[in-house]
């Protein structure tokens, strides 16, 4: 019994192989995906129009992040979302890019200034920067060469500068806030931002 | 083997010297196979590798250094090597993923030794693991795969011959060896999980000295972890999700563009090597009655990690079968029964798995398709823009004067493509139908995929995708 199962099997397989499947290798991962996101998930319906020149659908992408926009506006960077809204009425890709960067730029600076304002609070500190820093991942690509390496170094001192309560004490290290703030302004100088 | 004594005299010399000669051959191929790997460029082939590589100089896993979930073991044995690399973290972590890759054909035939008793059985053993086509994979990817392996491996050999009594001492480092195999690899938690579950499932005496073993790596290196990354959990939460919901290309992640099946076919012996293993694993599976801590540990962490693979993991990545190919030889060695066929299975998988490795391996020696894919961008002229799925963090580390897009966010780049004058490029690891590449980036062999540079077709005023 045993040997006809083998048997069986063999010729199976050698069967198998007849038809090979034509290959379709599959997307490939991403450790970029920054996760939920408003301002990003909006960014791709809203670059999607613009590069198909359907300014009305971009109208409706930008509608999609103005809650997140008017948070920026009041909170961050007054005008930041009037120049979405220039740029789109105006039918101007470049404009339109500028805006975002201007915002993503301040969703940066705003992780950044929370993670300063809690850098007693590592838990806190850490993931605000590890947020800002999947935050800078996602649009690496829209910055110069330069600036992204740059920033892509301060926000790992930045994380450094955090400390780590370690456990016992053991892998225990105290915030650094010069550190942070050397790191802090070295993001907002490459962002083109003033310190 | 049972068939060793009924031979004569002069059947015992000559079956001697064909043994002598079948080792004295195995051993010239694993010189050659070590020879190969090392005269392969050490370099990185993915963005796991560079994560792997910023983790043995900074260990920091909520900003992939290495990703989660940590490999602390992996990291501090390539620690360990930094020293006999001249410190450079690339260099350390090929020379680590080498020596596991070889470590993995020694260790088959000690298990295999130790369980039958028989030289013959141990050789077969060696050289299955030797033609395994995805050890290069293991050995040149700069990843932990191999590590896990090992270790489980390991494992295996510290448990006892059939029939005889466990050794607490042995079954205590048995134990050690599968929370260190843990600690190197805890994305195989399933296969490892399984394994001990098995050995434990027909000998419960082992139970305690084995969860003593394990307990006195695993409690250390928890800690040890936990004390350098105290958000683990948090990252393990969003990480995990991830993973198996949004990007993993997993069974889970709803946008899978790739089947097991699908991508086991697309290499060809495939199929057949599945099916050889798989009648391996069937016919053992009777044996299970007979209490052999070994074979029900190896049934049950092939079981489980198939289960694991099958719903968790990426099909696109060939080495998350390396285990089952491992695993699925060891276990019809040691199902070997009398008879004339006892050894068809083992000796058809082997011919199958040499076929497979020596048609789709490269021999002359040849860096990634992604390093090749980076050394001819680095020719383009600065602010070349490329958008691409495939290695984002590693291009953009080495390409410093080229834009890099994530496929991942496919409007961006369309638009940032569009909008900057000169060529821009797409690279992707499908060929794109009706396009023509101005470059192909070959595989060195199974497990890597070919990548292909297009021009990149997104203007201004088009929906086409890059």
């Amino acid at each position: 019994m045993i040997r006809l199962v083998l048997i069986l099997l063999i010729a199976a397989a050698a069967l198998a192989e007849l038809p090979l499947i034509a290959a379709q290798p599959a997307l490939a991962y991403s450790y970029a995906a920054a996760g939920a996101e408003p301002l990003l998930d909006g960014r791709e319906a809203l670059f999607a129009a613009v590069t198909a020149g359907k300014w009305d659908e971009a109208k409706t992408a930008l509608a999609a992040m103005q809650v997140d926009l008017d948070y920026l506006d009041q909170n961050e960077d007054k005008g930041a979302a009037q120049a979405f809204a220039d740029a789109v009425a105006a039918q101007d890709a470049k404009a339109v890019m500028a805006a975002f960067n201007r915002a993503a730029s301040d969703e940066i600076v705003r992780r950044l200034n929370g993670a300063r304002d809690n850098l007693k609070d590592y838990q806190s500190a850490k993931v605000l920067v590890v947020k800002a820093q999947r935050f800078y991942t996602a649009i690496a690509g829209d910055l110069p060469p330069d600036a992204a390496k740059l920033i892509s170094n301060a926000l790992t001192q930045a994380l450094d500068a955090v400390g780590n309560p370690g456990v016992f004490g053991v892998g225990q290290r105290q915030p650094d806030p010069g550190a942070f703030a050397s790191a802090r302004a070295d993001i907002l100088k490459a962002l083109g931002k003033t310190p | 083997m049972a068939s060793d004594a009924v031979l004569g005299g002069d059947g015992r010399v000559a079956a001697g010297r064909m043994l002598l000669a079948g080792w004295a051959g195995a051993l010239v191929a694993y010189l050659a196979f070590a020879g190969w790997l090392l005269a392969n460029p050490p370099a990185l082939s993915s963005d796991d590798a560079l994560f792997f590589a910023h983790g043995l100089v900074r260990f920091s896993i909520l900003d992939l250094s290495p990703q989660f979930p940590g490999y602390p073991g992996f990291i501090a044995i390539g620690r360990l090597l930094l020293p006999f690399a001249g410190g450079d973290p690339v260099r350390a972590l090929a020379l680590l993923t080498s020596l596991l890759a070889l470590a993995l054909p020694p260790l088959a035939a000690c298990i295999a030794l130790r369980q039958t008793g028989s030289r013959a059985v141990a050789l077969l053993a060696f050289v299955l693991a030797l033609a395994m086509p995805l050890l290069p994979d293991l050995g040149l990817s700069l990843l932990s795969d191999g590590a896990g392996v090992a270790f489980l491996l390991v494992f295996l050999a510290l448990l006892p011959r059939p029939g005889a009594e466990p050794s607490r001492l042995a079954t205590f480092l048995a134990g050690a060896a599968l929370a260190w195999a843990l600690a190197c690899r805890p994305s195989d938690a399933a296969l490892l999980a399984g394994a001990g579950l098995g050995a434990v499932a027909v000998r419960p005496a082992m139970l305690l000295p084995l969860a003593a073993g394990a307990a006195a790596v695993g409690f250390p290196v928890a800690a040890t972890v936990l004390a350098l990354e105290p958000l683990y959990f948090t990252e393990g939460a969003r990480f995990t999700a991830g993973h198996a919901l949004i990007w993993g290309n997993t069974a889970l992640s709803g946008e899978q563009t790739d089947s097991w099946l699908g991508a086991i076919a697309a290499v060809p012996g495939g199929l057949a090597t599945a099916a050889l293993i798989a009648a391996g694993v069937a016919l053992a599976l009777p044996r299970l009655r007979q209490r052999s801590a070994v074979l029900a540990a190896a049934v049950a962490a092939f079981g489980a990690h198939a289960l694991w693979i099958a719903v968790f993991q990426n099909p696109d990545s060939l080495r998350h079968l390396a285990p089952l190919l491992l695993l699925g030889g060891l276990v019809a060695l040691l199902t070997i029964g009398g008879g004339r066929l006892r050894l068809v299975l083992p000796i058809a998988l082997l011919a199958v798995e040499v076929a497979v490795g020596v048609t789709a391996t490269r021999l002359l020696p040849s860096p990634p398709p992604l390093q090749s894919a980076i050394g001819y961008l680095a020719g383009q002229r600065a602010g070349t823009t490329v958008a691409t799925n495939e290695g984002v963090f590693l291009l953009r580390d080495r390409l410093q004067a080229i834009r890099v897009y994530d496929m991942h966010y496919p409007a961006d780049a369309a638009l940032n493509i569009a909008m900057v004058p000169g060529a821009g490029f797409r690279l992707a690891s499908t060929a794109l139908p009706a396009r023509t590449p101005v470059a192909i980036f070959p595989t060195r062999f199974i497990g890597e995929h070919t990548l292909y540079l297009y021009r990149a077709a997104c203007t201004l005023g088009s929906e086409t995708a890059c």
